[in-house]
């Protein structure tokens, strides 16, 4: 997994490439540990790269979007593709999270 | 040997670190059955979600270690996998189930594994098995009650692998006999886990090979081998019934059983054929052995124009133990031996070259015929565990006299020459066999020849040389046949009589080996040349 973060204007584009799995999703948490600790509160989170995700991935978005609700914050998720956006679909997580087709979608939203 | 009958299994850690060599596992024999790549990724995740649960569960207070098997479904397209710990009883069908409604604020963290496990398989079975969980996931080409998914999931592939599902479970301790030879055949195996030996031909089977399909698909139905548990055994069996039904169904695992059982039966072909030519040629060395031991150069002594001496042996198909020999013991005599070890082959050739060697030494010592077959008679005795034992007839000559001196230990008398066209039985007594009685007498005997004289020695394969119809060749027609010769020189004398019992035989392959010496005394030459 590749993970990236780009911070504009009090909010920051995330780019998850790979997978995020049981292994890689801790990272992804330590990441956004660290970006919410540098007071971000709103993240794109950009799907676009990701092949791959398991209810590890699931948990990390949950809990980071526990997170960000407890600060007024909020996690829009773009540009889901294939097993992904299944994923998404048969868990549920359509509807707990703000999906859009693309990042440039999710700063229209924001 | 090996039957690569594809069920994979790779057996790990139950460690999170183990979870890549997991999933690439999968996607490696996914890939292989023709899986597309999503529906791969959907069973990596059915995978994932049931590995990482054995960690965190199954395993949460000890380590241990996780197995997956990969495995033929028991429909065409279908795999199972079989996922085994040895951990806590866990029954992941009996997770609660999400619930999939609820906002970010109520929605709990967790409980979706096991929920991804069973969206993604048509069939999840648990059962906990001596101490062990074991999760099967039965796979299809496409998830079941499939989402609008990709475009078209291409077929499984003819990927072959038995259905274990469908097949008996069957374990062993170490030490067990599976089956013995001579049992009937009625099932065959696949080796899950452990290994077998197979004692009587010294193969060992390990995990992912089959056993016992040639007793199913051969005509005999019997074991030709036994097999017994080198290490505690998982095994899956199917009868020759199920095989039969699981042939009409899947043509290519059929073609596939009947590849391997014709490779086993050109291994095994080919393992008995290198161990036949093994000893073919061990025989052949031995063979060669023996008769390099023989003197085989006319004439031996060039500058000796006393006698004239002549020999062959012609070994039969098997190594026998026919033996001459000739040597000067001093400048005056001329021993001469010819003999025959009981039994055939490389025992028999062995105990040859003893008698020749012991015989050439004691008569080197200058002792007369009968002490040298009485020295070497309780010589051989002592040793002779093998009860062989050995027939010798011994004379000595002397060059400038024409006597003869000669002892026989149970062998068939020589013949000699009794004027022109006649021969007939060098006289004096018969002894025993050497190697047979501690302490036998045996005689010399003493004979003068007069130049001209011939006489000739030779072995029962000779005499007893059988034609098509089972007849001897016998002493009688030796000696008539031998009639013919008299005044030929010796080197004649046995191409003659070699060719005379080959004629008699007419192609019937000899029993044993068949020697012949014969023995020209020519008179003392210098004496007839120290004339006046």
């Amino acid at each position: 997994m590749k993970i990236e973060g780009k911070k504009e204007n009090g909010h920051i584009v995330v780019s998850v490439e790979g997978r995020m799995d049981a292994i890689s999703a801790p990272e992804f948490d330590r990441k956004c540990e660290e970006w919410i600790a540098e007071g971000t509160s709103v993240f794109i989170v950009d799907f676009s790269g990701l092949e791959y995700i398991s209810s590890a991935g699931l948990r990390s978005l949950l809990v980071l979007g526990k997170k960000l609700t407890a600060k007024k914050g909020k996690v829009v998720i773009a540009a889901l593709k294939d097993v992904v956006k299944e994923v998404f679909s048969i868990s549920g997580f359509g509807s707990i999270f703000t999906i859009v087709d693309s990042v440039d979608a999710a700063l229209g939203r924001i | 040997m090996r039957g690569n009958l594809p069920m994979f299994h790779l057996r790990l850690p139950a460690r999170l670190e183990s979870l890549d060599e997991f999933l690439n596992f999968v996607s490696d024999r996914a890939a292989e059955s023709g899986f597309s790549s999503f529906r791969t990724k959907e069973i990596q995740l059915a995978v994932e979600e049931a590995i990482v649960n054995i960690v965190r569960h199954a395993y949460a207070h000890s380590p241990g270690e996780v197995e997956l098997r990969w495995m033929k479904g028991a429909d065409p397209g279908q795999v199972a996998i079989e996922i085994e710990d040895a951990g806590v009883p866990f029954d992941v069908r009996s997770a609660p189930a999400p619930n999939l409604q609820a906002g970010l604020d109520d929605r709990k963290v967790g409980g979706l594994g096991a929920f991804f496990i069973r969206q993604m398989a048509d069939k999840v079975g648990y059962r906990r098995e001596a101490d062990k969980n074991i999760l099967t996931l039965t796979l299809g080409t496409r998830k079941p009650s499939s989402e609008p998914g990709p475009s078209e999931a291409p077929r499984a592939d003819d990927s072959l692998g038995f259905p274990l599902g469908s097949m008996t479970r069957e374990t062993h301790n170490k030490g067990d006999v599976l089956f013995k030879a001579g049992d009937r055949a009625d099932k065959m195996y696949y080796i899950a886990h452990g290994s077998l030996k197979l004692p009587e031909i010294g193969k060992v089977v390990k995990e992912g090979e089959v056993i016992g399909e040639m007793g199913i698909l051969s005509p005999f139905h019997v074991r030709t081998a036994s097999a017994v548990c080198e290490e505690d055994l998982e095994a899956y069996t199917i009868d020759k019934e199920d095989v039969i039904r699981l042939f009409s169904r899947d043509s290519a695992l059929a073609f596939q059983l009947v590849n391997l059982c014709i490779k086993r039966f050109i291994e095994n072909l080919r393992a008995e054929t290198e161990a036949k030519e093994r000893i073919q040629s061990e025989l052949r060395i031995a063979r060669e052995i023996q008769i390099s031991m023989l003197p085989r150069v006319f004439p031996p002594f060039p500058d000796r124009t006393e006698f004239d001496i002549f020999a062959v042996m012609e070994p039969a198909k098997e190594v026998g133990g026919d033996f001459y020999d000739f040597f000067l013991v001093d400048d005056k005599q001329l021993c001469v031996v010819i003999g025959d070890v009981s039994g055939k082959g490389v025992p028999a050739a062995l105990f040859m070259a003893i008698c020749k060697t012991l015989l050439k030494t004691e008569a080197l010592r200058g002792l007369s015929p009968g002490d040298i077959l009485d020295r070497v008679n309780r010589t051989l005795i002592p040793d002779n565990e093998t009860m062989m034992f050995v027939t010798v007839f011994l004379l000595i000559l002397n060059v400038e006299t024409g006597e003869i001196r000669y002892s026989n230990g149970g062998h068939p008398p020589p013949l000699i020459s009794a004027g022109p066209g006649r021969f007939e039985s060098l006289e004096g007594p018969t002894g025993t066999v050497l190697g047979a009685v501690e302490g036998y007498p045996y005689t010399t005997t003493t004979r003068i020849l007069t130049p001209g004289d011939i006489v000739f020695l030779f072995t029962d394969g000779m005499s007893e040389a059988m034609n098509a119809d089972q007849e001897l060749f016998s002493d009688a027609r030796l000696i008539s046949r031998l009639g013919e010769e008299t005044g030929k020189c010796t080197a004649d004398i046995i191409r003659h009589m070699r060719a005379a019992v080959q004629a008699f035989a007419d192609g019937t392959p000899p029993s044993d080996d068949m020697t012949m010496v014969a023995l020209a005394f020519n008179g003392a030459a210098h004496n007839v040349s120290a004339g006046p």
